[in-house]
């Protein structure tokens, strides 16, 4: 299904991160990291938040983390962040 | 968000119900700190309900802050010059609702509304007086003196409006035919409130309003009996000299002697600088009839002068309590209903005006004392 849509997407000359609706990571150094094409905030507690995607929860940890927008089309999360990573979905 | 209003919540539950209402709800929220028990986060106030409409039952929020502008004032903080018509409008509400632009009268058919009028506009009540300059009740008993055949008139500020309450004064009857002597009569005139006939027949009642002269009870056999108390005004004027002199005894003392002959009287020194002025006994001590020969005593007191500057608040004082010792004397058993008094400076003095209200008995005799039983 994924390659149909990429295969899709490039046919119609769409960006891959369109065509299969992937999250997209701005990071700002180690301050902010905006998360757009989220499916929302799984947990956020002991200095982790994790942000479900379509390609599976997105881990964030780091110091002093907070959310600083959520909203339906993008997170922000702000802090010291120190490392990220996606979890097995 | 940041420019409207905005809520900061406490969340106190399980986190992923606040996740979940969040994005169900659309709600924006911003500033997501984690908590030991759940989150703070802050929201734009419109998506209060919809989030707990989200979250019933699921958790407890609770309002830490607030900040941000309402909708309307953000709006007028960027175009300022939107709220000049409503605070113009309101300035000028302000100000119209400061006078007094409709004088009416009050009073039973028969009132004569247009001399009621005319004395208001005498004493400064008209259209387009400031409500401020307008003092009622000395307002209302100007009205009530100045205009005859008035038993009461009361002025009262309702918004805008001025409106008199007048009553007018029955006309007693001109002459009683020979079979009403012994009837009790109106001592002054008033408002009666109670009417307590013991022998004869009652000719007014409660409500009514009676002159001076005016017949209370008819008799029946011989001398009516009983008790009509009505609602009497007065008004009582002092005037107080605003500086003056008084003197008093200072406790000092001085003795002086004489003796005096036929023809003379020879004085020994008063033995101080001090001015005594009035001696206030002699006492003889010798006396020789005979000779005409007299030895005596003269005790003075010193009496200093004392200047007084009297004060609106000694005046009110005296005068109200002048006037409630002048009730006393000549109204025994008045029950006080009100008092007033106001001080003004005319020239060199206070002029004291003492309005009183009292209720008490007004039935008498014409040709005798007060009827009492």
């Amino acid at each position: 299904m994924a390659d149909l849509r990429l295969g899709l997407g490039r046919w119609l000359d769409l960006p891959e991160a369109t065509s299969l609706d992937l999250p997209q990571l701005r990071c700002i150094g180690n301050l902010q990291v905006l998360i757009e094409n989220h499916l929302g905030v799984r947990s956020f507690k002991d200095g982790v938040a994790v942000v479900a995607t379509r390609i599976g929860p997105l881990e964030i940890w780091g110091q002093e983390l907070t959310v600083g927008a959520v909203d339906r089309d993008a997170i922000l999360v702000t802090g010291r962040i120190e490392g990220m990573r996606y979890q097995r979905g | 968000m940041a420019e409207g209003l905005w809520l900061r919540l406490r969340f106190r539950g399980p986190t992923e119900e606040l996740w979940q209402a969040l994005a169900t709800s659309g709600t924006p929220a911003r500033r997501i700190q984690p908590q030991a028990d759940g989150l703070v986060f802050d929201i734009p106030f419109h998506g209060l309900r919809p989030l707990r409409g989200q979250l019933a039952g699921h958790g407890r929020l609770a309002l830490v802050g607030y900040g941000g502008w309402p909708l309307i004032l953000r709006s007028l903080r960027r175009r300022p010059w939107r709220a000049a018509w409503p605070a113009a409008a309101f300035l000028g509400y302000l100000v119209a609702s400061s006078f007094v632009w409709q004088v009416a009268v009050v009073g039973p058919p028969g009132i004569p509304k247009a001399t009621i009028l005319a004395a208001a506009k005498e004493f400064g009540l008209r259209p387009g007086v400031s409500r401020g300059a307008i003092d009622p009740f000395r307002l209302g008993k100007r009205i009530e003196l100045k205009v005859p055949g008035l038993i009461f008139a009361a002025v009262r500020l309702d918004g805008v409006r001025a409106v008199v309450y007048a009553a007018p004064a029955l006309k007693p009857p001109l002459a009683l035919p020979e079979a009403a002597r012994g009837a009790l009569f109106a001592a002054e005139r008033g408002y009666i409130t109670r009417v307590v006939v013991l022998r004869g027949q009652p000719l007014v009642k409660a409500g009514d309003t009676v002159v001076r002269g005016e017949p209370l009870v008819a008799p029946n056999q011989g001398q009516s009996r009983g008790e009509v108390f009505a609602r009497i005004w007065r008004r009582l004027d002092y005037t107080f000299p605003q500086r003056s002199e008084r003197s008093y005894a200072s406790g000092r003392r001085a003795t002086r002697w004489y003796i005096s002959w036929s023809g003379g009287r020879k004085w020994t020194p008063l033995g101080s600088a001090e001015p005594f002025r009035q001696a206030r006994r002699a006492t003889t001590i010798w006396r020789i009839p005979l000779w005409s020969v007299e030895v005596a005593r003269y005790t003075y007191v010193e009496l200093r002068t004392l200047k007084v500057e009297r004060t609106r608040t000694y005046a009110e004082l005296r005068a109200t309590s002048m006037a409630l010792a002048a009730m006393k004397r000549s109204m025994p058993g008045a029950q006080l209903l009100s008092l007033r008094t106001e001080v003004r400076r005319i020239g060199g003095n206070l002029q004291a005006e003492v309005y009183i209200e009292a209720e008490t008995d007004i039935a008498q005799a014409k040709a005798g004392g007060r009827t009492r039983d």
